[in-house]
């Protein structure tokens, strides 16, 4: 799978370099085209980055301008409550989510970004600083992560804005169970702090079409709240209301220049990235 | 309203006699749930229902519907009973819940809910109570239950927008605790609001009785340009002399809808006005302002930043008390022959700490002694040997009375390894020539929280070649670690004081870690670590409750206020609106609900005074709104308020008519599980239990 998404880097390079670099010019604004090894401190640069050597040296200061810090930061946050755990063929959306966090690691690994995990359910549960050097931490944390018990979203995104010191691409991977106001807040906040949001929504093809047959008892795998139900009454209904929620949140991310996604489980992922990248970098162009 | 055989609620109850129906259709009941990822879709669907194919056991089925109509007879008994009785007025109550935060303040916004709030006054039935609770972050029952309609016109007119922020849950659970403690547990609570999006954080902790029926009034309009200053706060330079000093960074958002023009934002430092900015601000923008502070800090100095006009006032001025530079003083025990440069790289790092700033005094071990301890919080020893004699006795007793000791052990630390140092120091270990990586892992501590986030490259590329080995147990902290898990940086909490051990010496023949741009902020986050440093806000939002002690520690010839303090000394606040507040003896911790900046004296008048700058929280200024709806929705979703309007008054008063249904229909239940039971053992399986379905059709 890897494989060919490399391959499609090489093949529509555009597409793919279109939709990095359109990233950083929005989160960088032009300062990512001094690639000098040093620069003289000048004022609002951290401190902490300071050439230190230098400065013990020649008591002047120079910040010490990393490969790293030239490219954006991109963190990738991980739905890990349980309903991401459900599947209805091999792959669970879980699964898929982490798919595609390793694909997009990959792909920022290779723009030598600095990569970094959050996973959330009700609150952060485990996170992989930035770094352009971890993505073998950062898998690991990925593999070991479990989708188990009840989300919230909105609290663990907006901890987390609180905790992002620097402005980078957030990309967040949900099936974002939540009003869909909730969810727009939320990532309209981080996209207030100056990242730049990008929203993946996974849902399973029998979730989203309420493919099961006759008469069930479904137990909500969030709260284990039990509701009989027969599928052939509700079916329409249900159908509407998740298309109606995904149609919500697109529209009001395509609003707040957030970009959103619905993938869907049963679909090649290589193929799903590519159409995604195909239209990010469009929306870059456009900008 | 009346009661009668054809009451519409009591047709309701009788149609509870589907229930039994729908269990006879019930022929393919699952005993497991199919887990499915959510049911909020599905709970949005109208209805939900099992198709049945055919109807079983037609006996059971009437004997059930016989019980559930008796049953509804005997409740709804009372009613028919009282059919021609005048309705109590505690049965109608209702209680009014004003918004009063500072975005009601919004031109028209209050106007609209004073005539909201009268018009019910108005409309109030003869003998029908009311009363009035007045709510921002916190809720006050401004008139309590009364038929009196004056007296509540008069309370309302006491009611004003204030300063603080909005919290719905606070005033709705104030209106339900008022009318649970009223003689009946029936009433309808009327919010009326301009129901911020930010004000709904609370409802999820609300529990307002089921009982209760809710309406909602929304007041909304146009807001105009307002500009509210969202925060502010200190950027320190670098301190050289190339730097301009210190500077105010101001970030202010109109958070109206229409756009800010020709306003103007002023700065006033104790009072005396220094600097003003234009500010010319499109709807929902926002502008961060650099105004440079070119003042002595040798005192704490009170800021304050205002906006000269817009739609609301509440939102145009923020306090700020800046503290004094308070540096921590730090001792350098270093070679008189140093044969690295660990000296200057440890002393380089500190110079460029300024929050707070570091006072470092290099000395040799022979000239330390008791009275350069008396003024030391931190003492650094680089790989020199530790002392013996009265100097370790003065050591000793240093770290037990709260003073701070960092020990660089790698070459020439000796033998002794007293009690207060984290650890048993052992060998020189080398690595091959890739060296160690460092891995933080412990944030108990402290000192790798600048790490966490926007740090994770600064101590990336550190390599280790050489370091001592280190065997520590808990309660030591290791918050470093060398990648084959050994410590390289050790603590350990001794009496009052502290100690670390760096396990490797700051010279580039054993590590790289003082050439690294991690360095500096990782000592500077050491060093306030051992002086048990932390930061005091410049600013409190009003609501949060300050600890006095905090303050005096920061506070400049205030060292006595902690003596006073602990022996239950009086002290009386000066409040930023002309009153005062005795805090009763030996209390600490302030509430302060007032905003501006108070200003806390010792009751004896001695010393100086501690000064506390208070803003209303900011989350209030931003205007999105909830719709009435969500807002009942979400109250609606934990109290089943949207039932309430079908619940009558008096419910739970069962006359003896009632008693003899009640007591026949439980006598026809117990019949049917008896026969149904016999029924399903006849068929070979148990009956399904028969989920009850509220009006979500959720199962509870």
């Amino acid at each position: 799978m890897l494989a060919r998404i490399g391959n499609l880097d090489l093949v529509a390079k555009t597409v793919v370099d279109g939709f990095i670099s359109g990233l950083h010019r929005a989160v960088k604004m032009g300062a990512a085209t001094d690639f000098a090894e040093h620069r003289p401190y000048t004022r609002g640069d951290d401190v902490r980055h300071m050439d230190w050597r230098l400065f013990a040296r020649t008591d002047r200061l120079y910040i010490k301008t990393f490969e790293a810090e030239t490219n954006a930061d991109v963190i990738l946050v991980l739905d890990a409550s349980a309903s991401m755990d459900y599947a209805s063929g091999a792959v669970s959306k879980f699964d898929y989510a982490r798919y595609i966090m390793a694909s997009l690691a990959h792909l920022a690994a290779r723009q030598r970004d600095r990569v970094g995990l959050v996973v959330f359910d009700k609150a952060l549960r485990d996170w992989v600083p930035p770094s352009a050097r971890r993505r073998d931490t950062l898998l690991r944390h990925l593999a070991r992560a479990q989708a188990e018990g009840q989300g919230d979203l909105t609290a663990a995104l907006d901890d987390l804005g609180e905790r992002l010191g620097r402005r980078g691409i957030v990309i967040v991977v949900s099936d974002f169970y939540a009003p869909p106001n909730d969810v727009i807040k939320a990532l309209d906040r981080l996209r207030a702090r100056g990242h730049d949001v990008l929203a993946l929504q996974v849902l399973d093809p029998v979730e989203r079409d309420l493919a099961l047959s006759g008469e069930l008892v479904l137990e909500d795998m969030e709260t284990g709240q039990r509701l009989p139900v027969s599928t052939a009454v509700v079916g329409d209904g249900y159908r509407s209301a998740l298309a109606e929620h995904v149609q919500a949140l697109s529209r009001a991310c395509g609003e707040r220049r957030i970009d959103f996604a619905c993938l869907y489980t049963d679909q090649p992922l290589d193929s799903m990235l590519f159409q995604y990248l195909s239209q990010r970098a469009r929306l870059v162009r456009t900008r | 309203m009346t009661w009668g055989l054809f009451n519409p609620l009591l047709l309701l109850g009788l149609s509870a006699l589907a229930v039994p129906v729908l269990v006879h259709l019930a022929q393919r009941q699952e005993r497991d749930g199919r887990r499915f990822p959510s049911l909020m879709f599905i709970r949005q669907v109208p209805f939900q229902a099992r198709r049945r194919r055919t109807l079983r056991d037609p006996w059971l089925l009437l004997l059930r519907c016989l019980a559930l109509i008796l049953l509804v007879l005997g409740f709804v008994a009372p009613y028919l009973e009282r059919a021609a009785a005048p309705v109590a007025p505690s049965e109608l109550d209702l209680v009014l819940v004003l918004d009063r935060s500072y975005s009601m303040a919004v031109e028209g916004h209050w106007k609209a809910a004073r005539r909201a709030v009268l018009d019910r006054i108005d409309s109030l039935k003869s003998g029908q109570r009311a009363a009035l609770v007045a709510f921002d972050e916190r809720a006050e029952v401004v008139q309590a239950l009364t038929g009196d309609a004056a007296a509540l016109r008069s309370a309302l007119d006491t009611v004003q927008p204030g300063s603080n922020g909005t919290r719905f849950g606070a005033g709705l659970a104030e209106a339900g605790r008022i009318l649970k403690e009223g003689s009946a547990r029936t009433g309808t609570v009327l919010l009326i609001s301009d129901l911020q999006a930010s004000g709904a954080s609370d409802l999820d902790a609300l529990s307002l009785d089921p009982e209760v029926t809710l309406e909602v009034v929304p007041v909304s309009g146009p807001v105009g340009a307002n500009a509210a200053i969202m925060s502010a706060r200190l950027v320190d330079g670098t301190g050289l002399p190339s730097d301009r000093g210190t500077d105010l960074e101001v970030v202010v958002r109109n958070t109206g809808d229409a756009a800010l023009e020709a306003a103007e934002l002023s700065l006033e430092l104790d009072g005396r006005r220094v600097e003003s900015r234009p500010l010319d601000l499109a709807a929902g923008a926002a502008q961060t302002l650099l105004l440079p502070l070119s003042v002595a800090r040798d005192q704490p100095l009170g800021v304050r930043l205002k906006i000269n006009t817009d739609a609301l006032a509440a939102d145009n001025t923020h306090d700020l008390i800046l503290p004094p530079r308070h540096p921590i003083r730090v001792v350098l025990i270093e070679p008189a022959e140093p044969v690295t440069a660990g000296g200057l790289y440890i002393s380089e790092a500190l110079r460029l700490a300024r929050s707070p700033e570091v006072n470092l005094q290099r000395l040799s071990p022979g000239a330390l002694n008791p009275a350069a301890l008396s003024d030391t919080q931190v003492i650094i020893w680089d790989d020199v040997s530790l002392p013996s004699g009265p100097v370790a006795e003065s050591l000793s007793a240093f770290v037990v009375g709260g003073g701070g000791l960092m020990v660089v052990a790698a070459r020439d630390v000796g033998s002794a390894w007293p009690d207060y140092l984290p650890g048993r120091l052992g060998p020189r270990r080398s690595t091959d020539a890739d060296g160690l990586g460092l891995i933080a892992d412990d944030a108990g501590v402290g000192i790798t929280s600048p790490f966490a986030w926007d740090m994770g490259t600064a101590l990336d590329a550190v390599r280790v070649w050489s370091y001592r080995s280190l065997e520590t147990a808990p309660p030591d902290q290791v918050p470093f670690r060398l990648e084959d898990g050994a410590p390289l940086l050790a603590a350990r909490e001794h009496g009052a004081g502290r100690t670390l051990v760096l396990t490797s010496a700051l010279d580039t023949g054993w590590n790289t870690l003082p050439l690294e741009p991690g360095f500096p902020p990782l000592l500077q986050a050491a060093v306030q670590w051992l002086a048990n440093w932390t930061q005091v806000p410049g600013a409190y939002l009003s609501g949060s409750v300050v600890d006095l002690r905090a303050l005096a520690v920061v506070t400049p010839g205030a060292a006595d206020w902690l003596r006073y303090l602990a022996e239950r000394g009086e002290v009386v606040v000066e409040l930023p609106g002309g009153g005062a507040w005795r805090l009763p003896a030996g209390q600490a911790l302030l509430p302060v609900a007032e905003v501006g900046i108070h200003e806390a004296h010792r009751g004896d008048g001695a010393g100086p005074a501690l000064r506390i700058a208070v803003n209303t929280d900011r989350s209030e200024s931003m205007l999105d709104t909830l719709g009435a709806a969500d807002l009942a929705r979400r109250v609606g979703r934990r109290s089943n308020a949207a039932t309430a309007e079908l619940t009558g008054p008096g419910a739970g008063a069962v006359s003896p008519v009632g008693l003899y249904l009640l007591a026949v229909a439980l006598a026809l239940l117990l019949l049917e599980s008896a026969i149904s039971n016999r029924l399903s053992v006849g068929r070979g399986r148990l009956p399904e239990p028969v989920p009850t379905m509220n009006r979500t059709g959720a199962v509870p």
